[in-house]
């Protein structure tokens, strides 16, 4: 066998090629489903941290069920629609935003073991260097937070990478996010001259701290028109 | 204004050398001396360029969840991002060479300066690392992908071309015995880290 | 079989501190203990697994696209890592991110394969890989253990530096966290080690 002619090159590297795509492509049908459960389970994990409750990796899609009484998307409007709320890609929807797009917002309402019932809200939007996230959620008047969690892609560790410190987050809790239908909630930077609605941000992060004020401040607006409807209905 | 901002946050802040250790086999081998490390970075500026935005492609059409939509909605939902490492070195590979037979065939004086260069970048970190972080990243266009590349690149080849003139001048000064070579080496390189980290902050 | 295989690539020949391959990818994952275990058994994994197969396939391999072949096998086992990872220990991959991709282009692999598996049994081969791997693992879980100590405070999450420390004014070293300080540890392990093997010192 001439192992430098070309027929058994070519020979040689199409059998190959698909001894290794058919090894690959069985591989990912086979953890396929694990992988996308570790991804949700995480989205739950963080959903349920921003409703105060935090349990171990195995029980989070159990509790999560427990927790959430039902979930939902709204249009700018306010208006229920169509759709998976958990599935719902935050960064579309920050996109559509971003370009004057139609966009939906995920809503989770919430009942905790203690029979307190919470709405949950999702944010997503820039911090310095990639994007964050996060999930909010607010007390039955709808105006105060009841707690949050935060993410981050790539902020800097030890200074942006903060926000998801469970000591900042925690500061959040009891805040006025909302007041007459306008949000007043921001994270400031050095003086905090309102404690009743604002957090003292990140020492050496201002523009992560700033993109986080930010970033709760524009999905709060979105979602005024459906907290709004909320409360005359009751 | 986006385009310049990632422009010079690849090159400073998200620096391939500094904050990543990309690259990092050759930039230590081939630092001894000014003139082989800028053909080295010129080599590496060059393949990032070529390489990134075909990838920036193929993973734009082929290989992200939903990306072969173009094929008709039966294949919108196929996703094909676990062939991406394989598919990413693959083109790295094939361009590497494709670009080393036309530069050795129309272009010998370059050939002469870059070409033994060439097949140390097939398995440099950094060309891999830029199309993995350009997939991680997701940029928005061709664009941002390209000025991403550039912008890498040109920092890889700073790095090393900085790195060979200090290695230049430490010829002359006095490091004890064991630490000579490579261990003062790493020592400047992570001390021109810390230099960088100065960049870290910026936003425009 | 030889003991040189095993034991030159742990100490005397180890691919970080003697032969410089390697580096690119993985000083970025020692800021914790738990991430560079995981990287070190990984790279372990494909090293071996990659100079079996080279080394099976290598009276068969085509001259001209040897190294195209070469990425290939290793991409294959990069690939089955990566899917493994994000399948079972999910917190780790998300951590290591593209730093598992670019084992591919580790350099102590096709090192190995091109100076070694092509040229030898598979099993010496497949042993000749693992001990590389480990001995590139060795570095990494060291840098990791200081970097993590010194910089957290912790090793695998857990806290080790007592409070009461922290009380009486410790700090930790903010700077062993951040990318930098990996090369220079390096640097001094590096420097230890040729204290000791003179005969690896620069003229």
């Amino acid at each position: 066998m001439n192992r430098n002619s070309n027929t058994y090159t070519i020979v040689y590297s199409t059998i190959l090629v698909v001894i290794v795509a058919a090894v690959l492509a069985f591989v990912s049908v086979k953890l396929g489903p694990t992988q996308q459960a570790n991804i949700d389970n995480e989205k739950k994990a963080a959903l349920l941290a921003a409703v105060g409750v935090n349990v171990e990796d195995s029980q989070v899609s159990k509790t999560f069920d427990q927790v959430v009484n039902d979930a939902f998307l709204v249009d700018e409007a306010g208006n229920k629609v169509e759709g998976d709320a958990f599935k719902t890609d935050l960064k579309t929807q920050y996109d559509n935003m971003r370009l004057g797009k139609p966009f939906v917002l995920p809503v989770y309402e919430c009942t905790l073991a203690n029979g307190t019932q919470v709405v949950l809200l999702s944010a997503y939007g820039a911090g310095l260097w990639g994007p964050i996230w996060g999930y909010i959620s607010l007390e039955k008047d709808l105006e105060t937070i009841h707690g949050v969690s935060f993410a981050h892609q790539g902020e800097t560790p030890g200074l942006g990478a903060e926000i998801v410190n469970p000591k900042f987050m925690a500061k959040f809790a009891g805040k006025k996010a909302i007041k007459d239908g306008a949000c007043v909630f921001s994270v400031v930077k050095g003086e905090v001259k309102d404690e009743s609605c604002q957090v003292d941000g990140i020492t050496g992060a201002t523009l992560t701290s700033r993109g986080l004020s930010d970033m709760i401040g524009s999905w709060f607006e979105k979602y005024i028109p459906y907290l709004n409807k909320c409360k005359v209905e009751e | 204004m986006e385009y310049l901002s990632i422009f010079v946050k690849s090159i400073f802040v998200d620096n391939m050398i500094f904050a990543f250790f990309l690259g990092m086999c050759s930039y230590l081998a081939v630092s001894k001396n000014v003139k082989t490390a800028a053909g080295l970075g010129l080599a590496v500026v060059f393949v990032i360029l070529v390489t990134l935005p075909i990838n920036y492609l193929l993973n734009e059409y082929l290989l992200k969840p939903g990306a072969l939509s173009w094929l008709g909605e039966g294949y919108a939902d196929l996703d094909l991002s676990f062939l991406s490492f394989i598919i990413f070195i693959a083109v790295i590979a094939a361009i590497v060479q494709i670009v080393e037979m036309v530069v050795e065939k129309f272009s010998p004086s370059l050939y002469n300066s870059l070409g033994i260069f060439l097949p140390l970048i097939a398995v440099n970190c950094a060309v891999m690392g830029a199309s993995l972080f350009m997939q991680q990243r997701d940029y928005a266009n061709l664009g941002e992908a390209t000025m991403f590349a550039l912008g890498s690149g040109i920092g890889w080849f700073l790095a090393i071309v900085a790195l060979a003139a200090i290695r230049e001048k430490l010829a002359y000064s006095k490091v004890p015995a064991a630490l000579k070579g490579l261990g003062i080496t790493f020592i400047v390189v992570g001390l021109m880290g810390i230099a960088f980290m100065a960049f870290s902050g910026i936003k425009i | 079989m030889d003991s040189e295989i095993w034991k030159k690539p742990l100490f005397k020949g180890n691919p970080v501190t003697v032969l410089v391959l390697g580096i690119c990818s993985a000083l970025a994952v020692t800021v914790q203990l738990k991430g560079a275990c995981i990287m070190a058994l990984s790279v372990m994994v494909v090293t071996a697994f990659s100079s079996l197969f080279a080394s099976l396939l290598r009276n068969t391999i085509p001259n001209r696209i040897r190294i195209i072949v070469q990425l290939v096998i290793v991409a294959l086992f990069v690939i089955l890592v990566d899917q493994i990872l994000k399948a079972y220990v999910y917190s780790v991959s998300k951590m290591l991110s593209v730093y598992v991709g670019l084992i591919i282009t580790n350099c102590i692999i096709m090192g190995r394969i091109e100076a070694y598996a092509l040229g030898n049994k598979p099993l010496d081969s497949f042993v000749d890989g693992l001990f590389n791997g480990m001995g590139y693992g060795l570095v990494l879980v060291t840098l990791a253990f200081f970097r993590e100590l010194l910089g957290s405070g912790t090793l695998f999450g857990w806290q080790i530096i007592p409070e009461s420390w922290y009380a009486a004014g410790y700090l930790n070293n903010g700077l062993m966290i951040m990318p930098p300080m990996a090369l220079i540890l390096i640097g001094c392990i590096i420097w230890i080690q040729r204290s000791i093997q003179k005969d690896l010192q620069d003229k």
